[in-house]
């Protein structure tokens, strides 16, 4: 598959860098943990309830102003789900189905996707203009004032969930969920959590949520894996999801738990601490340069 | 090796077929160019949200810090470790480099997707990014 190909090479590519640096992401990360506030929200997805109805979509394209067809045609439309797809410039977030294949009576499974909001985001980290910003609430926002369209956050993000508006000549957008930081905090819920008519969708205090995901997996073992994705991946995400069968089963990408910019930034950060390495390689240089000189008007002399 | 460095008029033939073929290159090139200034980048690039970066972000830096690579060694080679005899190998080196630059910041530019807001890093910075060390270095 392209998309785990790219990922691949990527980690390869990181690996690389990283044991020619010799430098370990340990540290940056535990950094990062010890300054969370504890008030961060989330969004639990419990995957064995979803249905498909696809209102979420259409709520998300309604508080995002985009182009939208009405929603009877959203929860009427079955047939979008014979291929996978992906957020885009226009749907800031998609539904996909997937056949059960651990009973093939069971009804089928249903996966919303957007984007995670990262405890430690590498869209953030990435950004060359730092045109992220990771809110208290754990949002993870873009700002096009400072984008300059590199597109370096949708090679870095783990989801692959920012996408560019690459039909646009003059200010072409970033788009990805905003976790409806407008709608939030003003005390809304968001958009897709409000419309969501089973519930499977649960906005909250993101410890809250945990505990909640934990007792549903106590009480209905037999229903739910062992496994809530978004608590560890990557450092912990906002969102989190419950699953009745394997994740990768779910095209979930499997991630590692260290946090997904940690090793690039370590090697970074190392390269230029204190200014040092520059300073000591323009020293060098200089050292050399002063030496081969000396040497040589020695020569003239003689 | 003296008279190398002394300004001389050229008196070969500018046009000659090899700069022919490299005109009608930059001439295709140029018509590209409007069309992805007029029409986006999604008119003249395959590009996606799953393929971020092309071909041509590869070989517009690639090529172009490879161009600027030889200006360093050379340099290094006469000017610190001062083996004065390569100084007429230096000054076309060091041109070849500033050029090899400005390739890559003009190429870099047109693949930007907000390319007028080329010069943002110079004050919103991330010293997370290693793509900001990058665009520094490159603008210096």
């Amino acid at each position: 598959m392209a998309v785990q190909n790219r990922r691949d090479f990527l980690k390869s590519a990181t690996f690389i860098g990283a044991s020619v640096a010799g430098l370990s992401a340990k540290k940056v990360h535990a950094e990062i943990k010890e300054s969370n506030p504890g008030d961060r929200m989330g969004v639990l997805v419990d995957t064995t309830v979803c249905i498909g109805c696809r209102s979420c979509e259409w709520a998300c394209k309604d508080a995002h102003s985009l182009e939208t067809d009405t929603l009877q045609s959203y929860q009427n439309n079955r047939s979008v789900f014979k291929e996978e797809r992906r957020p885009s410039d226009k749907a800031l977030t998609v539904v996909n189905e997937y056949n059960n294949e651990i009973n093939s009576s069971n009804l089928p499974i249903d996966v919303k996707v957007q984007c995670m909001h990262c405890e430690d985001p590498a869209c953030l980290s990435s950004c060359i203009v730092d045109a992220f910003t990771k809110h208290e609430d754990g949002t993870v926002t873009w700002d096009g004032d400072k984008c300059i369209g590199c597109r370096y956050c949708m090679v870095a993000c783990p989801f692959q969930i920012p996408v560019f508006e690459y039909s646009k000549a003059i200010q072409p957008n970033i788009l990805k969920c905003d976790f409806c930081y407008d709608r939030t905090k003003e005390g809304l819920l968001p958009a897709c959590v409000e419309i969501c008519p089973v519930e499977a969708l649960t906005y909250g205090k993101r410890d809250e949520l945990i505990s909640i995901a934990k007792s549903r997996i106590k009480v209905k073992p037999e229903k739910y894996i062992n496994h809530i994705y978004g608590e560890y991946e990557v450092g912990g995400t906002s969102w989190m999801y419950l699953s009745g069968i394997d994740y990768s089963k779910l095209n979930f990408v499997l991630l590692s738990n260290e946090s997904a910019p940690g090793v690039s930034r370590e090697i970074q950060h190392g390269l230029f601490k204190y200014f040092v390495p520059p300073l000591a390689i323009y020293a060098l240089l200089g050292g050399i340069m002063w030496i081969t000189k000396k040497k040589e008007t020695n020569e003239e002399e003689l | 090796m003296e008279h190398l460095l002394k300004p001389t008029p050229l008196k070969n033939k500018f046009i000659t077929p090899g700069v022919m073929v490299l005109i009608v290159l930059a001439v295709n090139g140029f018509i590209f160019l409007a069309i992805r200034l007029l029409y986006g980048l999604g008119a003249v690039t395959n590009l996606d949200a799953q393929h971020p970066w092309g071909i041509w972000i590869a070989i517009d830096v690639a090529c172009g810090v490879a161009l600027a690579a030889g200006g360093f060694t050379t340099a290094a080679l006469g000017h610190v470790i001062h083996r004065d005899k390569y100084e007429a190998l230096i000054r076309p080196a060091l041109l070849t480099a500033m050029l090899g630059y400005t390739f890559v910041a003009f190429g870099v530019m047109i693949d930007l997707g907000r390319w007028y807001y080329i010069w943002h890093p110079l004050i919103y910075w991330n010293g997370n990014s290693p793509l900001f060390e990058v665009g520094i270095c490159v603008m210096f």
